[in-house]
This record gives C-alpha cells, sequence and structure tokens, in this order.
C-alpha cells in the first residue's frame, strides 16, 4: 500500500517557465548575443513555458515533509 | 604545491585571455571623413578619440545654423566621391543600400566622442567603415549610443526625387515614415538625431534595420515590398545600440528580476512534491 502520494504542479510550471522564458530572451537581447525581435522573445517564452510544464509533471518529485505517520508516537494513555 | 600550480594555470588562463587583445592591430582609416567637414569650422573638430573619425564638442544652440546645412555644398559630389575611393571587399553579407543615395553617418557619444561611422557611395555596393569594411552587418553592425547623436549627411545626385516617400524601420523597437512634394529640387540633406532627447531610457540592443525611399509614390503610406518602382533608394542591415553596463539599464534590470523570479519558481515551486497519506 503506497504511504505517499504524487501532487504534480503542470500549470505552476508553465507560469515559471512563461516568466523565466521571459527574462532569459531579454538577458540575450539586452547582451546583443541574439537580436532584439518580438517573435524570437515570443518563441522564447512559449518553448521555455512548455519546459516548464514538462517540469512541473515529470521532474523527480520533493520528497514528504516531515515524519511518517506510522513513526509518530502513539497519543498519551488518559 | 597544489595551490601554487592551481593559481599559476589560473593566471596563465587570464594572460591567454586578456593580453592578446590588448595587443591587437588596430585598423588604420583608409577614409578621411574631416573632407566632409566645411573648411571653416575644421578647427572646432579634431580626431579626440584616436579612431579616426572627427569629434565634436557641444552642439550648437538651436537656432544657429549647424555644420551640416547647406554650407555642406561646398563639398562637391566629385569631391565626395574622390574622398571616399579606394576598392573594398563586400565580403559579409546582411547590409545592402542600393540605388542613388550616398552619404555619410556619423555616430557619437553624449560627450560629443565619435563612436563609429559608414559611408556610401551609391549604386550597388553596401555601405562600408572608414577601414574599408562592409558596414551594418551583422558581425559589423553600426554602433549607435542611446544617450548620443547621430549625425548624418546625405544625397540623391545625379537623381532629384519629388512627391516621395519613405519609410523607416527598426525590428521589434520603430517605424517613422514621411515623404514631401520637393518643391524646391532638394537633393540632398544633413541633420542630426539626438537619441538622448528622443529615448526615455538608454538601452543596449542589437537590432536589423530597413528602409527605402521611392520617387513618385505620392502621399499614401509606402508598404514593404519586394521590389520598388525606380528610381529608389532601398537599404537593410544591423544597428547595434550600445549604453552602460546591461545589467544596469531598465531592461536589463527587468530581464534579470524576471529570470531569477522563473528559476526559483521552477526550481522549488513548480516540482512535483511528495506527501504523506493521511490514515
Amino acid at each position: 500500500m503506497k504511504e505517499t502520494t504524487l501532487k504534480r504542479h503542470p500549470i505552476r510550471g508553465f507560469i515559471w517557465g512563461l516568466i523565466t522564458g521571459v527574462g532569459v530572451g531579454l538577458l540575450l537581447m539586452v547582451f546583443s548575443i541574439v537580436p532584439l525581435s518580438i517573435p524570437t522573445l515570443i518563441i522564447y517564452t512559449a518553448v521555455s513555458a512548455v519546459l516548464g510544464a514538462l517540469w512541473g509533471m515529470f521532474a523527480p518529485p520533493k520528497k514528504p515533509k516531515g515524519a511518517r505517520p506510522d513513526t509518530l508516537p502513539p497519543p498519551a494513555a488518559a | 604545491m597544489r595551490r601554487m600550480r592551481n593559481l599559476l594555470f589560473a593566471l596563465a588562463v587570464v594572460v591567454l585571455v586578456a593580453v592578446p587583445p590588448a595587443f591587437a592591430q588596430e585598423q588604420e582609416p583608409v577614409v578621411d571623413l574631416m573632407e566632409f567637414i566645411p573648411a571653416q569650422f575644421r578647427a572646432d573638430f579634431s580626431d579626440r578619440n584616436g579612431d579616426g573619425i572627427p569629434d565634436i564638442g557641444e552642439l550648437p544652440p538651436e537656432g544657429v545654423a549647424g555644420i551640416w546645412d547647406d554650407k555642406i555644398g561646398e563639398v562637391t559630389e566629385d569631391g565626395f566621391l574622390a574622398a571616399v575611393s579606394g576598392t573594398f571587399d563586400p565580403s559579409d553579407e546582411g547590409s545592402s543600400l542600393t540605388g542613388p543615395c550616398k552619404g555619410v553617418v556619423i555616430s557619437y557619444d553624449a560627450d560629443g566622442l565619435s563612436i563609429d561611422a559608414m559611408f556610401d557611395r551609391g549604386g550597388a555596393e553596401p555601405p562600408y567603415d572608414v577601414y574599408g569594411n562592409q558596414k551594418m552587418t551583422r558581425s559589423n553592425p553600426l554602433e549607435v549610443d542611446t544617450a548620443g547623436t547621430l549625425v548624418y549627411y546625405g544625397s540623391s545626385i545625379p537623381a532629384t526625387f519629388h512627391n516621395h516617400r519613405w519609410f523607416i524601420s527598426a525590428e521589434g523597437v520603430f517605424k517613422d515614415d514621411g515623404g514631401d512634394p520637393n518643391p524646391r529640387d532638394k537633393n540632398r540633406n544633413a541633420g542630426s538625431v539626438d537619441f538622448g532627447d528622443l529615448l526615455p531610457f538608454q538601452f543596449t540592443a542589437l537590432i536589423q534595420a530597413k528602409g527605402a525611399w521611392v520617387d513618385g509614390w505620392g502621399a499614401a503610406d509606402l508598404p514593404e515590398m519586394e521590389v520598388y518602382p525606380e528610381p529608389n533608394c532601398t537599404g537593410a542591415g544591423w544597428v547595434k545600440f550600445v549604453g552602460p553596463n546591461p545589467l544596469l539599464t531598465p531592461p536589463g534590470i527587468l530581464a534579470t528580476l524576471l529570470a531569477a523570479a522563473g528559476f526559483t519558481g521552477v526550481l522549488f515551486n513548480a516540482r512535483p512534491a511528495l506527501s504523506w497519506k493521511e490514515g
């Protein structure tokens, strides 16, 4: 019987990926590594958002917080 | 012993990276742009930073005729062509300027020191810099200071455009257009663009620009086309806006904050999580 449940966060990954894509795209443009171009920025943002969603779905999960419930000490007797 | 070895290795890397550029042979200019400044004003200009391009001091106050006004007529068409003569190799791609248009563009920083310059001799040849290299290519863009000034002199001699229409656009940044019936038969012009006044903040970016100027188009807007009716001047190339450290400009600060926030969110908030089952 499974002791843990897995929660995936594709929407959070999509949103954070969106923000990362805009930031990284703009950084590349202000350093003149890539030309300033709205279509290019949109592509970077879209790709990063998709990668973020995939990360939110399939990345190695974080370990559960706290101790396992069956290792907790029994409540004190009345 | 190991620390000393690592220190020597790091020092060698630094020397190999930093020293060669310091000893790199600087190009010598093959064109003297001072010839385009009327003789009575040349005493006010000098090459203060040693790049072969005349630098300016304070710009004249408004209302005073600038050095690029009609007095530039003292430099004739033949004189211009003679001053920019030479054989250059347009081996690089990415820039063009065709048609009868020709002229000079010089870019200055906020202190009047020259940053970059280019000229075009008209015809099918692309623009060149003063060192004989093709200009406005991706590897050799025209550098413009976002706090500085751009001065230009241009002509369409022997052609004179009437009822003309023009546009200039920069990818994702701006587009400007205009035209004129030109009843006075002007076929040359000079002026300046003060980016320090026009732009709300400084920034750095590499931008692709294009433009066209068509004779006899009339009052209607000029669209982007593959081929324009003759006579015309069309051009395209790369411009690099330069400024302070990119990370200190408003776009750079915004980009850094967004990238940092995004990475943090992806790593710590978007990752799947295991939780203990209840019961």
